[in-house]
């Protein structure tokens, strides 16, 4: 099942189309909880209304349990951290199923031949470890070995793998301290601006949401995106 | 209760605002973890030395309450007088006795983020005893009327052109921004105050139970006048800097200055064993020969019990304050001393919390990203986002929810999501050309 999450499904859409289209494009069958999925209580675990997520995690867990699924995909590093340690080692509730990131899962389909890579003029970026996927979960080489199959290189920033830094949307701060997301944000640009690269790929939609606002906003020259909107842009040449 | 949020907000956007603050505290914060990088790579055993530290500070909160007795029993046997003050207010209480005790008309000082968390200095001031601070980060924050900034380095986010200007005023000369020459000029300034100091008053980074021994670790040099040169030695500091034994607190005081500063060794290592003695005359033992006559420990509680008590932050109290934790933080990185009450950074939410209540932390406690930053920095591995994240729980029972996440958790209660959009529109986005 492909668990789209809030921040995909209403703000970064584009995340969760790209999802989609690859999916499709590589013959996967899946299905999604459509308009019955509800937020999986990231955000609020983080607030530390950690009560008022019991009841959400529940509900969450049996709607998919009810469904029959296996293993769950989600686009967002924050959901998937959530279901993978977060219902465990705040709630003691264990989910009775897989989960995967995206990443991973795009990891495993292009390992299996299932995405036919076509020939690409070879292609430079940075890449960005969400802290949720990376630092928390150790999830560090499936998107850059995604970046890699698509004939590109990857220049790391001077804080990678388990260095990485914040890009200042963590711990609820994006509604609290928006002028501090948005300056922390701007300190991870401008690392990122260092590689000398015009792509910085990342795999959490809140770190895409915050990064490509504020390289908008003070003019960064750096292209910020989710690692399938990467991927279609390579499979569909337009990138 | 109501404003907390709103105050705290507007003080992060004005420190914002000061870019050259901010950049100043980024390039110190960045050079130490360099340093300490650099640090690590020259010591042979650090693994080995770094299990050892996490024994010793765990054997020493679990048996804190063993310890304090020992410390008092140590500390009487070698002529010096214990006091465990219960609240902020009790240790201050017992620091002015003594003062009064002495007529004390000037208290030197050596760093000490006990005694900032008592507002001792703001204390003493107003029973009329001037009271100068000697490290000179401190001293500078002091004169500036200013908060400290950094765990060990408190005046981190000065520029020297600012330094500069305060010592040529309270010289009266030329103080050019050589950081030589300002050196050079707070030696002349503070060598008098030693001499003519009543008392001298000490924190401590380690005590040792078994024998009472007081370690202080400095690169300056102050802490040894500051110890040595009055009449009356005050030693001030919580009850967690107890470790079991005089080896457990040097070990401590090894690893300190690579995770502080990033040296493989500060300049000065104190060790402070009672008031000063002599048995030279007729081997007849005498108090009070070139160093202090008395030496008094006074050791904090202010709601370190509780904290000692409670399963999910006891572990806080193994912390040893290098504040290697700060110096990788993005958000102290941006905002420096702005993110904390007293105890700076996400660690220092927790202490605050225990020392100065719920009010004071709620505001720098919604402040971290929970990036895991600092507990990857930490030598002691401590869990510190899920702390935070406990004490953001603790909040929330107590009240202090921030309205914006009130909003959000209403959105998702009534919409099933954070954004308080139609349910019926999550799908929008499948309705276009997905092929």
């Amino acid at each position: 099942m492909y668990w789209v999450g809030c921040m995909a499904s209403y703000r970064v859409k584009e995340i969760a189309k790209s999802t989609v289209k690859i999916l499709k494009h590589a013959q996967i069958s899946f299905e999604t909880l459509g308009s019955n999925e509800t937020c999986c209580g990231s955000v609020l675990i983080r607030y530390g209304m950690l009560e008022e997520v019991e009841k959400l995690a529940k509900q969450t867990i049996t709607t998919i349990e009810n469904k029959n699924i296996n293993t769950v995909a989600t686009s967002c590093a924050g959901c998937y951290r959530t279901f993978a340690k977060d219902y465990y080692e705040y709630l003691d509730i264990k989910p009775p199923f897989t989960v995967l990131h995206t990443s991973q899962l795009l990891a495993d389909i292009i390992n299996n031949g299932k995405i036919s890579v076509p020939d690409l003029a070879p292609l430079t970026v940075t890449y960005h470890d969400p802290c949720h996927l990376g630092r928390h979960m150790g999830i560090f080489e499936e998107p850059r070995q995604v970046i890699k199959a698509f004939n590109t290189k990857i220049i790391e920033m001077k804080n990678s793998y388990m260095n990485s830094n914040c890009c200042g949307a963590g711990g609820g701060l994006m509604s609290t301290y928006r002028e501090l997301t948005a300056a922390i944000a701007e300190d991870r640009l401008r690392e990122a601006l260092e590689t000398k690269t015009r792509y910085l790929i990342t795999t959490c939609p809140f770190c895409v949401y915050n990064m490509r606002k504020t390289a908008e906003t003070l003019n960064i020259p750096i292209q910020v995106m989710d690692l399938t909107e990467f991927v279609i842009k390579r499979i569909e040449g337009k990138l | 209760m109501k404003d907390w949020y709103e105050i705290y907000k507007n003080t992060i956007i004005e420190t914002l605002s000061k870019e050259e603050i901010t950049k100043t505290i980024k390039k110190a914060a960045q050079k130490i973890t360099e340093n300490k990088d650099n640090a690590l790579k020259q010591i042979k055993n650090v693994e080995e030395l770094l299990k050892r530290v996490r024994e010793i500070r765990q054997n020493a909160i679990d048996q804190l309450e063993t310890f304090i007795k020992e410390v008092k029993e140590s500390i009487e046997a070698v002529g010096g007088t214990f006091y465990l003050a219960k609240t902020a207010e009790e240790a201050n209480k017992k620091v002015l006795e003594i003062c009064e005790e002495h007529e004390a008309k000037l208290v030197v000082k050596s760093k000490s983020m006990t005694t900032e968390e008592i507002s001792l200095n703001e204390y003493l001031e107003k029973h009329n005893i001037e009271v100068i601070e000697t490290d000179l980060g401190e001293f500078i924050i002091q004169q500036l009327e200013e908060k400290p900034s950094h765990f060990v380095a408190p005046a981190i986010h000065i520029p020297r052109e600012k330094i500069s200007k305060l010592f040529s005023k309270l010289t009266g000369e030329k103080i050019s921004q050589e950081i030589t020459e300002i050196t050079l000029a707070a030696r002349k300034l503070l060598r008098e105050k030693f001499i003519k100091a009543d008392i001298g008053i000490s924190g401590a980074n380690a005590i040792a139970a078994d024998t009472g021994t007081i370690l202080l670790v400095t690169n300056e040099g102050n802490g040894r006048f500051v110890t040595n040169a009055p009449p009356v030695h005050i030693c001030i500091a919580g009850i967690e800097k107890i470790n079991p034994t005089i080896e457990d607190a040097f070990i401590i005081t090894r690893i300190l200055p690579i995770y502080a500063t990033g040296q493989t060794m500060t300049s000065y290592i104190s060790l402070i064993t009672g008031p000063s003695r002599t048995a030279d005359i007729e081997f007849t033992t005498t108090i009070g020969v070139h160093g202090p006559k008395e030496l008094h420990l006074i050791l904090l509680d202010n709601g370190r019990t509780n904290m000692l008590k409670d399963p999910d932050f006891k572990e806080t109290l193994q912390c040893i304050r290098c504040g290697s934790c700060l110096n990788v933080c993005p958000v102290y990185q941006r905002i420096g001393g702005t993110y904390g009450y007293k105890y700076i950074g996400a660690i220092g939410t927790i202490y605050t919390a225990f020392t100065h209540g719920m009010e004071k932390t709620a505001g720098p406690a919604y402040t971290c990203t929970l990036c895991a930053k600092c507990a990857q920095a930490c030598p002691l591995e401590l869990n510190i986002p899920k702390m935070v994240t406990k004490l953001r729980s603790r909040l929330q029972k107590a009240g202090y929810t921030a309205p914006p996440h009130q909003k959000v958790l209403t959105n998702i209660l009534n919409t099933g999501n954070p954004f308080g959009e139609p349910e019926q529109t999550r799908t929008t986005w499948m309705k276009c050309d997905l092929q």
